[in-house]
């Protein structure tokens, strides 16, 4: 009985065994056998989907592609090594002995020379004759503008694999979008490896990518470039950035930064440099900063344009002592004064109506401290304290923008609020998405938040337009405009104290003031000839703002 | 009746193998002309569109700022130094007695 029990047991584990085999090929190996199988069976081509061309808002291409190839060499064809190499590897920018090495090792049957060659190039190798040297598309981004706008298009590369991929700005905001979707060529082949003409063909058609056409403005972004560059050699600042943005929409109109790159030759250059500074570098913005303190004590009725402050000395802060800018105190000052002169007592005295409450309401309600959800790939966001972590101290200096990091882009947004009736609107840089059939996808602006009220919007901007007028910098001023702004001066911290030689000039204003075309950032860092921003980003603001006006035909009011 | 009919098309079937034989040698004959033919076409598609994305570059690059300035200087125009705005009071229209 028990030798037949052991043969039945024998069996049922054979059994299981044999289903737990089937069970391993069938279920768990299918989908790769599957692949296995298709493999024999069929030669697979990718169709490469075309990258969609990036457009200025007057719809010219501010990059598209490019008619390229990649070169290939297959040594089985080629007849003699060092002749093919001596003949191709200096029109391909290649060295001759590392090319013949890679020509004679043995089993190589395919060998890629060089990527993304242009067409000329390769009508001159292809006049050679060459047996053995072969070509096939692959588009490159072209810039017909040059390196415009840099920073905000950003540039193509490779992934792992070796495919384009958008990195930085648009190109890697909207990588998806421009990219597309690669098509596939499938077809039987016989036992040779050769596709055979009755056999099975699969066809999917690549979906090229979309078209984006943004609000940046070319003769606005090559005027605000072409000034920096002057205001940069002209102050002998490190580095700087102007932003300009439609108020209304938030749309970016122009965008230029110092250092910055060639998107054609982007491995050229370090790295540091592909980050945009206006949406990933924060800097402290000083006293324009003030500008946004002052607005919500006037929103929160906490002061007046004409309520007075006391600016007899020195205000004690805990420990600290607060100093105006030049150490000069003008007595009873009201609170378009204490704006007109930057004054730091005077701030401090509007912090103190407004209160922990309503400064952290200046923070958070301006944006700060949070990303604007710019379409921009690198875009960050400088941390704030945590509510319960605002010391007496911290809060007076916020006051007048020390201590406290922002981005240029949320400078700029915070800012339109003044100039549009208290919207804070969404800054974005794509304006439309067009796809190969002609279709237009307008990008709507997401709902603003109101900040402060209209009211409190149009006082401020009397405000900032007497701060223009009747500031350090209304000796550059053109005539006849009515322009809102507010100067800044920030100390740079180093090694946890702030170094009184290196600072941050900076300018943020609006103008034509009562029904603002543009508003605009001006940011120096570490100007050499004056470290005030009064005498640096200031007077360039205007010379900018001259060049807007002129383009935009926008007379003296 | 049936079985004649049926009789003189079995002799009839040779003729016809031998016709619908021509007929596949002339239709295969004017596929493969045909597929010829789409090969040109494809070739040409691929030319046109070659050519379409060079005359694109071209224009790209002619009609970028860059260019447009370089030739505004070489034909002697200058960067407007100031700007004289003329208010709508100071027109000739206006100062008409």
């Amino acid at each position: 009985m028990a030798r037949i029990w052991g043969v039945f047991s024998f069996i049922i584990v054979l059994y299981v065994l044999l289903v737990a085999r089937l069970f391993y090929w069938q279920v768990i190996r299918s989908s790769s056998l599957r692949l296995e199988a298709a493999s024999q069976y069929y030669l697979t081509f990718t169709l490469p989907a075309q990258r969609g061309s990036i457009l200025a808002s007057d719809g010219k291409p501010l990059v598209l592609n490019q008619s390229a190839y990649l070169a290939y060499a297959e040594p089985r064809k080629i007849t003699n090594i060092p002749l093919f190499a001596a003949s191709v590897s200096s029109l391909l920018g290649l060295d001759i002995k590392e090319m013949q090495a890679l020509l004679s090792e043995p089993d190589r049957v395919w060998v890629p020379l060089a990527h993304k060659v242009e067409a000329d190039r390769v009508g001159t190798l292809k006049d050679l004759k060459l047996a053995g040297l072969g070509f096939e598309r692959e588009p490159k981004r072209m810039y017909p503008e040059s390196s415009m706008a840099a920073h905000l298009v950003g540039f193509v590369g490779s992934d792992e694999n070796g495919k384009d991929q958008g990195y930085f700005g648009v190109e890697g905001y909207y990588d998806r979008e421009l990219g597309g979707k690669d098509g596939m060529l499938q077809l039987e082949k016989d036992v040779r490896g050769q596709p055979m003409l009755v056999g099975e063909t699969r066809r999917i058609e690549p979906e090229d990518g979309r078209n984006l056409v943004l609000w940046l403005d070319r003769t606005v972004q090559r005027i605000a470039q072409r000034r920096l560059l002057e205001g940069i050699a002209k102050y002998g600042a490190n580095e700087g950035s102007v932003v300009v943005m439609d108020p209304k929409t938030g749309g970016i109109l122009a965008l230029a930064a110092t250092p910055s790159y060639d998107p054609a030759k982007f491995s050229a250059f370090p790295k540091e440099v592909y980050k945009n500074p206006a949406v990933a570098a924060s800097y402290e913005p000083g006293s324009t900063f003030k500008v946004f303190v002052m607005a919500m004590g006037i929103d929160r009725n906490a002061v007046t344009p004409m309520m007075i402050a006391q600016e007899s000395g020195p205000v004690r802060v805990g420990e600290y002592f607060i100093r105006t800018w030049d150490d000069k105190y003008r007595g009873s000052i009201t609170m378009t004064d204490v704006l007109v002169h930057s004054s730091n007592v005077g701030m401090v005295f509007v912090e103190k109506k407004l209160g922990k409450e309503g400064m952290l309401k200046v923070i958070h309600g301006f944006g700060f401290g949070e990303p604007t959800g710019i379409d921009l790939q690198e875009e960050a966001s400088a941390t704030t304290r945590e509510d319960d972590e605002w010391k007496e101290i911290d809060l007076a200096t916020a006051s007048f923008g020390q201590g406290i990091a922002v981005t240029p882009i949320q400078m700029v947004r915070a800012a339109s609020a003044i100039a549009n009736g208290g919207q804070l609107v969404e800054p974005r840089v794509v304006k439309e998405i067009r796809d190969g059939s002609g279709r237009v996808m307008p990008i709507k602006p997401k709902k603003p938040r109101s900040v402060i009220s209209p009211a409190t919007a149009r006082i401020m901007t009397e405000m900032m337009i007497a701060a223009v007028d009747r500031g350090e910098a209304k000796w550059a001023k053109p005539k006849g405009y009515r322009i809102a702004g507010k100067t800044g001066t920030a100390q740079i911290p180093v090694a946890g104290h702030y170094d009184d030689s290196k600072t941050i000039a900076s300018f943020v204003g609006f103008a034509p003031a009562d029904d603002p075309k543009f508003i605009m950032l001006v940011t120096l860092r570490e100007p050499a000839s004056s470290p005030w921003g009064s005498e640096t980003a200031a007077p360039l603001f205007f010379t900018i703002a001259k060049d807007l006006f002129s383009y935009y035909g926008i007379a003296p009011q | 009746m049936i079985a004649r009919f049926v009789r003189s098309g079995i002799r009839f079937l040779p003729l016809l193998a031998v016709v619908l034989l021509v007929v596949e040698i002339l239709v295969t004959n004017e596929l493969a002309g045909f597929g010829k033919k789409v090969a040109e076409a494809d070739r040409a598609i691929d030319a046109l569109t070659e050519e379409n994305q060079l005359l694109q570059e071209k224009v790209a690059s002619l009609s970028s700022l860059l260019t447009i300035e370089e030739k505004a200087y070489a034909l002697g125009f200058i960067t407007t130094p100031t700007v004289i705005t003329i208010g709508a009071e100071d027109v000739a229209f206006h100062l008409q007695p």
